[in-house]
């Protein structure tokens, strides 16, 4: 039933493999990815594609219309790498590397798109499939991004959220995508993972010689301390159901030793399988700041930007992946749908509001976002991994799209429109003063 | 010049020493030294003195007129004992135990009253002496003295500032005492002065939960009391030593089982400092640092503070009257006197902040104070010559017209001018409130 795509995949093999190698030699940071961008809208006009790019970042869609109506199918492949320094394929400059295997998914989906060329695929299938090269999936360099923001130039941190957000996915039903892993599995797909909010809290406190005259001084650092002994202590009414993860660290922590320290920075991230109880668990958190910085006397300047949403795979397309995979990995080189994922992508913002997956594929070695993460198997993650989105294009749009019609009917997403869901996560954010001294000595704390 | 008067102490000096082993055997604790205040009485009363009693309370004063004009001396003797009740002589029942020595204060008192009676000592004397008899100086046993608050029987928790505020001293120019000491170094010391404080109690609110089954509907007053702990413990750190401050807190509630979420904790603390407004602004501070910490875990905080001991300032003058007489007994060697300032409180200082005052220690006793091992070894010299001391310095302070107590008066150099300037402060260190209200509009404002 495949056979058609597999063999047009198979085909081009060489053009796939080539692009990993070259690809995993460019890696750029997130919304900085314009020589990536460059190559790979080569590679699909090169196949006869005309593209629509984002324009004042990278990353482009092209539509494969099969002429009958239907539902439309979106197919990611995110373009950036990440800071990794030490990687082998680090950029010596800018420490961008691979180090999370994005490289495969432009590879694997210049391989969909020569597929999608072939002659005679399409004629069994209805409806249309959008492939999309976007940018920006890691959440990293938030001073850069919190740049963007101010010029103008992007609402959201991360390359999903955004395409999202510009309406570029409003005709979408599905969405899909597969991400490179390390071993054990051939293919896994858990249940879902965890969404977060990235936050800075700035401590202000009063300098002063820390000798001469530590009386005249107010101690942020010990405001910082006391916040995360008493973030900490809060561990206690998190909940296994909602795999919390909250990870704080100290980015500024006083200027010299002989100084009280004046102003402290606690960047912090909390992550939760629901957006509503990481925006409780946030809350509690900014309490905790806010009552400890006021309990030193300082004043907390708080900065806190919503992350990824949770994403949660939709069950009849894992189902869809799982079957197609059968057809290349045996079932116990797989696992799908059994545990919850602790880190967070992009593609939790897609989750929310249109059915999707974002199955794991092998054929990389090493911990990811780590120098030693290496893809071993090219041709599995690259090759096989288009394979396999192609036979699940055909299972959801073949017999008139029957079983995407399913996936929609059957659709659970927590947001009916992506109005509702970025009202959702724009309430995350939140940018103002901690601590209010009052003229009559009290003092209030806005949390 | 002091003949005379050391004599007639000697004269006393059997029932001196008597009294001092008698009370050591009936150790009660403040605002219920009766049965020593029956004793102390009897011994006054048997050397023909009329006393003007408290009523309510213990303790009891008399005044010894010498018919011409001059300043009044109060001369204090301390009734309480504290519980201790590890030491060999404490009551079992209650657990009160002279380990601070007042029992040879009363001894003293007892003395001085005698040798007062003998005409050729007060002949030479101008001004009037007041012998007080004065319960409750050790700062325990606040819910007991709480209650006797609520009942109207006292408005402070010592009885010093008790007399004070009844107006008992109301004409007397200056005060003083002398406390028993088991420092080996010294036989008589006197300090600059000591530190004042400031009682606390906080009583964090939380909500109890199962801790093993649903800690996530519980809010744990025990983490914001140690966060509050750790805040205050970082506030050292602003602490000045020319400030002296001591801040030491206890847990005296800290959750009720291990599987609950502990829903009330209580922590108790002392601040003390070398003057009130210190004490007041740490004091503020630390209340900050409560609410902020209490806040931070969702929690209330109850904040009840009690003004302690006020500062004590030993008076120059005074100090050198002391030592000026210590000279007939000691070396120079033999006496401390510093310009430190003890870090221990006691409600004389109350006395000191509006009138010259001095309070020296006089050695004698062995042991740790306040410990079980605290015993007086030499009562002869705790009791009879301190006695004799405190003669000899009414002795100075009123002979001549009462010339050196008037310098004394001239030069005096206190904190507040009346007393009831001195109580506006006193009474501003109370603070009774909660210090963490949750806003209908989510957020949240911190009392302190």
């Amino acid at each position: 039933m495949y056979q058609k795509l597999f063999d047009a995949v198979e085909a081009y093999k060489d053009v796939i493999l080539k692009a990993e190698r070259d690809l995993n030699s460019m890696p750029e940071l997130g919304f900085r990815e314009w020589k990536t961008h460059g190559y790979m809208k080569a590679r699909f006009e090169e196949l006869g594609y005309e593209l629509t790019e984002l324009g004042n970042i990278p990353g482009f869609y092209t539509d494969v219309d099969t002429g009958r109506p239907g539902p439309k199918i979106v197919v990611f492949a995110e373009l950036d790498g990440l800071p990794c320094p030490g990687h082998p394929f680090a950029d010596p400059e800018t420490n961008a590397a691979h180090a999370c295997g994005h490289h495969c998914q432009c590879a694997g989906l210049i391989g969909v798109a020569a597929a999608l060329k072939a002659q005679g695929v399409l004629d069994e299938m209805s409806g249309s499939v959008r492939l999309f090269v976007v940018p920006a999936e890691e959440g990293v360099s938030a001073a850069y991004r919190e740049e963007l923001k101010k010029s103008g130039k992007v609402r959201y941190f991360a390359g999903k959220s955004e395409v999202l957000y510009r309406g570029l996915l409003d005709d979408v039903d599905i969405a899909m995508m597969v991400h490179l892993r390390a071993k054990p599995y051939k293919m896994s797909c858990p249940k879902g993972t965890n969404g977060n909010v990235r936050k800075k809290a700035t401590f202000i406190g009063k300098s002063a010689h820390a000798g001469g005259s530590p009386h005249k001084g107010i101690n942020a650092l010990y405001a910082a301390t006391t916040a995360l002994s008493a973030a900490n202590a809060i561990r206690e009414t998190f909940q296994e159901k909602d795999t919390v993860r909250m990870h704080p660290i100290i980015t500024k922590g006083g200027n010299v030793v002989n100084a009280i320290p004046d102003e402290v920075v606690v960047e912090n991230m909390i992550r939760g399988a629901d957006y509503e109880v990481v925006g409780q668990i946030n809350r509690k958190i900014n309490r905790a700041f806010a009552g400890s910085a006021a309990a030193m006397g300082c004043r907390v300047y708080f900065e806190d930007v919503s992350g990824s949403a949770p994403r949660i795979n939709d069950k009849n397309l894992m189902d869809l992946f799982h079957k197609v995979a059968l057809n290349f990995f045996k079932e116990e080189e797989m696992e799908f749908d059994k545990i919850w994922g602790k880190s967070s992508s992009d593609m939790g913002d897609i989750c929310n509001v249109i059915p999707s997956v974002h199955p794991y594929i092998g054929g990389a070695e090493g911990i990811g976002h780590s120098a030693n993460f290496l893809v071993v198997d090219a041709y599995t993650a690259c090759v096989t991994g288009a394979k396999i989105i192609t036979g699940v294009l055909k299972d959801l749009l073949i017999e008139d799209a029957a079983l995407a019609k399913k996936v929609i009917a059957e659709k659970k997403v927590p947001y009916a429109s992506k109005e509702e869901f970025f009202k959702a996560k724009d309430s995350l954010n939140f940018v103002g003063d901690g601590v209010v001294y009052n003229e009559d000595g009290s003092v209030t704390l806005q949390i | 010049m002091y003949r005379k008067i050391f004599a007639a102490v000697d004269a006393a000096k059997e029932t001196v020493l008597a009294t001092q082993a008698a009370l050591h055997g009936m150790p009660e604790l403040g605002f219920r030294e009766w049965k020593t205040h029956g004793y102390l009485k009897a011994r006054f009363e048997e050397l023909g003195y009329t006393v003007t009693e408290l009523g309510d309370i213990p303790g009891f004063y008399t005044d010894v007129d010498t018919g011409r004009p001059g300043p009044k001396i109060v001369v204090f003797g301390e009734l309480d004992a504290l519980p201790c009740p590890a030491h060999p002589e404490a009551d079992p029942e209650t657990g009160a135990a002279h380990a601070c020595g007042h029992d040879c204060q009363c001894a003293i008192l007892l003395g001085v009253a005698a040798a007062l009676k003998e005409k050729a000592v007060l002949e030479e004397l101008c001004g009037s002496i007041r012998l007080f008899a004065v319960p409750a100086e050790e700062g325990i046993d606040a819910a007991y003295r709480e209650e006797l608050r609520r009942k109207g029987k006292v408005r402070y928790f010592a009885g010093k500032p008790e007399v004070l505020y009844r107006g008992l001293l109301d004409g007397v120019d200056m005060a003083m005492m002398m406390h028993s000491s088991s420092a080996i170094t010294s036989k008589m010391n006197i300090s600059r002065g000591s530190v004042g404080n400031v009682r606390k109690k906080a009583t964090f609110i939380g909500k109890s939960a199962h801790a093993g089954g649903a800690p996530h509907k519980g809010i744990n007053a025990l983490y914001a009391a140690t966060n509050a702990l750790a805040a205050a413990n970082a506030l050292r750190e602003t602490f000045q030593e020319k400030d002296v401050i001591r801040m030491h807190p206890i847990i005296t509630k800290g959750g009720n089982v291990v599987n609950a979420i502990p829903d009330e904790v209580v922590i108790e603390n002392t601040v003390r400092g070398v003057n009130y407004d210190t004490v007041a602004e740490i004091s503020h501070k630390i209340n900050r640092a409560y609410a902020g910490c209490a806040a931070a875990m969702g929690c209330r905080v109850k904040l009840e503070d009690i003004p302690g001991a006020a500062p004590r300032y030993n008076d120059k003058n005074l100090r050198d009257a002391f030592y000026r007489v210590g000279l007939e007994f000691f070396s120079e060697d033999e006496m401390n006197f510093t310009e430190g300032t003890s870090s221990g409180c006691t409600d004389m200082g109350d006395i000191s902040c509006v009138m010259p005052a001095v309070h020296p220690m006089i050695g004698g006793a062995s042991g740790l104070c306040h410990g079980a091992d605290y015993a007086i070894s030499d009562p002869e010299l705790s009791c009879v010559t301190a006695a004799k001391i405190m003669g000899g310095v009414l002795k100075v302070l009123l002979c001549d017209d009462a010339a050196f107590a008037k310098k004394v008066l001239a030069e005096k150099i206190v904190p507040y001018a009346s007393k009831e300037e001195f109580f506006k402060v006193k009474d501003a260190l109370s603070f009774e409130k909660e210090g963490v209200l949750y806003n209908e509009d989510g957020s949240v404002t911190l009392v302190y």
